[in-house]
């Protein structure tokens, strides 16, 4: 009898752990959901995961990845002390596939985008809804972070051509070393006037810019102006629309599995109608991308997309001039995934990379040593709940500050909220490199 | 007094004068097609741009990361084969600079020429078009030491590099002494003092000289006056150029 109340109560578990191939090589950015609550994440570029302390024993985890096989794992098995190892065996193709996507490749890889891509505006939803998710933003230069923050957000995305997008910093999990930014007024919080007055290069501390130059598809542009530049000040750089075809050409590189269906995996080329990347020289810089279309409903799951340093420009005293500045052949990053509820598409994971002038006071002084003076942006969006109900929606768009300026806010490491948060996990480099920002400095108040 | 009076061969002076005699267009026409081809054969076979990229990865100490390597090594196939549907473009392209380097090459020659011809002799018929034409059959010379230099690379067994073959100037004084060091510089005036330099002149100033139906002696001094200067001139812009940049 003592036995069967033990397991009476639902025993929960932290469901955590790392995804390899068949040769142990990690695999990033794979789906992980749990079958009865839908909670999701993705791994890490490490193959790491975690999902909330909130798994029951008894639910399913399923990992689903482009290319191969879908795994289920018991959440039971969770339950030892050791890392749990997940290994994915690649899905190979029957010989009789192989002929079938022989013959579509006639197809062309440019109706094959187009159609994907009027798929999503089909099926974007148009009502009003909320987006929850985890959202961590660094700034690294010379091998240290710079800045660091995670917060859990809300994302108010308005009914279609009406309305504002809307941000709001649900909790602030960590919020380290604005101080440069602050410059003399250390440790001091800004008022959004105090943070208007300062230099262009706050807008990009602005979630709400980040969100709507990046997520790929028509809606949360309404607000682009007839020169294709929105309030932030950002020039469209025409993802995922009728421009982005006109100005890329796609090539059919293979065909892949998810689930069964079979995948479409188009590189993207640039083109002569191809923009050059800001005012550097034609062709220096250009994009490359893949992105990854279901076949039988034209479905995009995965769009990646980066502008590089041309290969083939490595003679020119341009590209290794510009190497030498950035410290990296790839100037601009952006990784979204999407997925299906109720026949719409959402986005479910952002991650973008890009580089920003030093605008800190030190910049003329690493300018004439010939430092770099330019810092990596790292900013990551993992979406883990969509509340379409209207009612919820606008209690939550009443109720809510609609803060989205970290700046003003205080960090809450509230243990009970995070560890049944869904975040991402940190590598072991991200982990370090935090850890030596967290070291105080000589001069800090606190 | 026994005076000996120096005469060329006459056989070269009948080639000399045959060649003076040939379709201008059709010279020039020549020209161009052999320049390009010794340009082609020089960036395909030889100074390749594998070569040249190990060459600039000695001289900086940056390298690519692993991340942008690998997105490299999987569009190469791809961008090559978007640089070879521009191949035609880039043919024509490389014909018209070789056309036009050429052309303005000539030009400054044979202006120089015939400037010091009217102005240090007395000669009355001294047509610009026949000095452009001799100024063309002269520099066939220089294919010379780019038969010498091509084939030394091409069918060298030993490894080179990329500075070895910029330096290879076969029958120059650079070849004897290097100052290198501190002053890289001292290389340009040195590669210039060469026997095909020598030939050049001696070429220039026969074929005036039976351009315009004269003695050598009368116009040799003119012609390789000119010559001298215009390459002073443009030694002194090469030693500018490589010093500021």
């Amino acid at each position: 009898m003592f036995h069967l109340l033990l397991f009476v109560h639902a025993q929960e578990l932290q469901v955590a752990g790392k995804v390899m191939d068949k040769s142990g090589t990690p695999v990033p950015y794979v789906n992980i959901y749990l079958s009865q609550s839908r909670a999701g994440t993705v791994t890490n570029e490490a193959g790491e995961f975690q999902l909330p302390a909130s798994a029951e024993k008894g639910d399913t985890v399923v990992f689903s990845h482009i290319g191969y096989k879908r795994k289920t794992v018991l959440v039971s098995e969770f339950s030892g002390p050791a890392v749990l190892q997940v290994f994915l065996t690649e899905d190979v193709r029957s010989l009789r596939e192989i002929t079938i996507n022989a013959r579509r490749k006639k197809q062309g890889a440019d109706d094959i985008v187009r159609r994907a891509i009027r798929n999503l505006y089909e099926k974007t939803d148009r009502e009003a809804r909320i987006l929850t998710g985890y959202y961590r933003h660094a700034t690294e230069q010379d091998g240290s972070y710079k800045q660091l923050v995670e917060a859990a957000i809300s994302v108010y995305e308005p009914e279609f051509s009406s309305g504002t997008l809307r941000i709001n910093i649900d909790k602030l999990r960590r919020s380290y070393d604005f101080r440069e930014v602050l410059d003399a007024k250390q440790g001091v919080k800004l008022t959004e006037e105090q943070l208007r007055e300062r230099d262009s290069n706050s807008r990009n501390l602005l979630l709400s810019c980040w969100y709507r130059n990046n997520v790929g598809y028509q809606l949360v542009r309404s607000d682009v102006n007839e020169h294709g530049i929105n309030d932030c000040g950002a020039i469209d750089f025409g993802l995922l629309n009728e421009q982005f075809l006109r100005e890329h050409k796609f090539k059919l590189d293979s065909t892949s599995r998810l689930d069964e269906h079979e995948v479409y995996v188009i590189k993207i080329l640039p083109n002569a109608r191809s923009k050059p990347y800001y005012t550097f020289p034609d062709n220096l810089i250009i994009p490359l991308g893949k992105i990854f279309i279901r076949a039988n409903d034209y479905a995009i799951l995965r769009f990646e997309y980066q502008y590089v340093l041309n290969p083939s420009k490595r003679t020119t005293d341009d590209f290794q001039t510009t190497y030498a500045v950035f410290g990296s052949g790839i100037i601009f990053k952006i990784i979204a995934t999407f997925r299906e509820h109720d026949n719409k598409v959402y986005l479910s994971y952002l991650h973008t990379q890009h580089y920003q002038s030093n605008n800190l006071p030190e910049r003329r002084a690493r300018q004439s040593s010939g430092k770099r003076v330019y810092t990596l942006v790292d900013r990551r969006l993992l979406i883990n709940q969509i509340i379409k109900d209207n009612t919820s929606v606008s209690a939550s768009l009443k109720s809510k500050p609609w803060v989205e300026n970290f700046l003003m806010l205080e960090s809450d490491q509230d243990e009970e909220f995070w560890q049944s948060f869904n975040t991402l996990p940190e590598t072991k480099e991200q982990e370090q490199l935090r850890k030596r920002m967290e070291k105080p400095r000589p001069n800090d108040n606190n | 007094m026994i005076t000996t009076k120096l005469k060329a061969p006459t056989s070269i002076l009948t080639l000399y004068r045959s060649l003076l005699d040939t379709n201008s267009w059709l010279v020039f026409l020549f020209l161009c097609l052999a320049l390009f081809l010794f340009s082609f054969v020089n960036t395909e076979f030889i100074a390749t741009e594998e070569l040249y990229e190990q060459h600039l990865a000695s001289q900086y100490s940056t390298s690519t990361n692993g991340e942008y390597e690998a997105l490299a090594e999987e569009y190469s196939e791809d961008l090559e084969k978007q640089q070879h549907e521009f191949m035609i473009g880039d043919v024509l392209l490389d014909v018209t600079l070789v056309v036009v380097q050429i052309t303005i090459q000539l030009f400054f020659i044979s202006s120089i020429v015939y400037v010091f011809c009217l102005v240090f002799t007395t000669l009355a018929d001294i047509r610009f078009t026949r000095i452009f034409k001799v100024c063309m059959l002269s520099e066939f010379v220089f294919f010379i030491p780019r038969a010498i230099k091509y084939s030394w690379f091409l069918f060298s067994s030993d490894e080179y590099t990329y500075l070895d073959v910029k330096n290879f100037h076969p029958f120059s004084l650079s070849m004897l002494f290097s100052p290198g060091g501190d002053n890289p510089w001292l290389q340009i005036p040195l590669r210039f003092v060469n026997l095909f330099e020598v030939l050049y002149i001696i070429l220039l100033v026969a074929g005036v000289s039976i351009a315009l139906n004269t003695e050598w002696r009368k116009i040799g001094g003119p012609v390789t006056s000119a010559y001298l200067s215009l390459m002073m001139l443009w030694i002194t812009i090469r030693v500018y150029l490589t010093t500021i940049l």
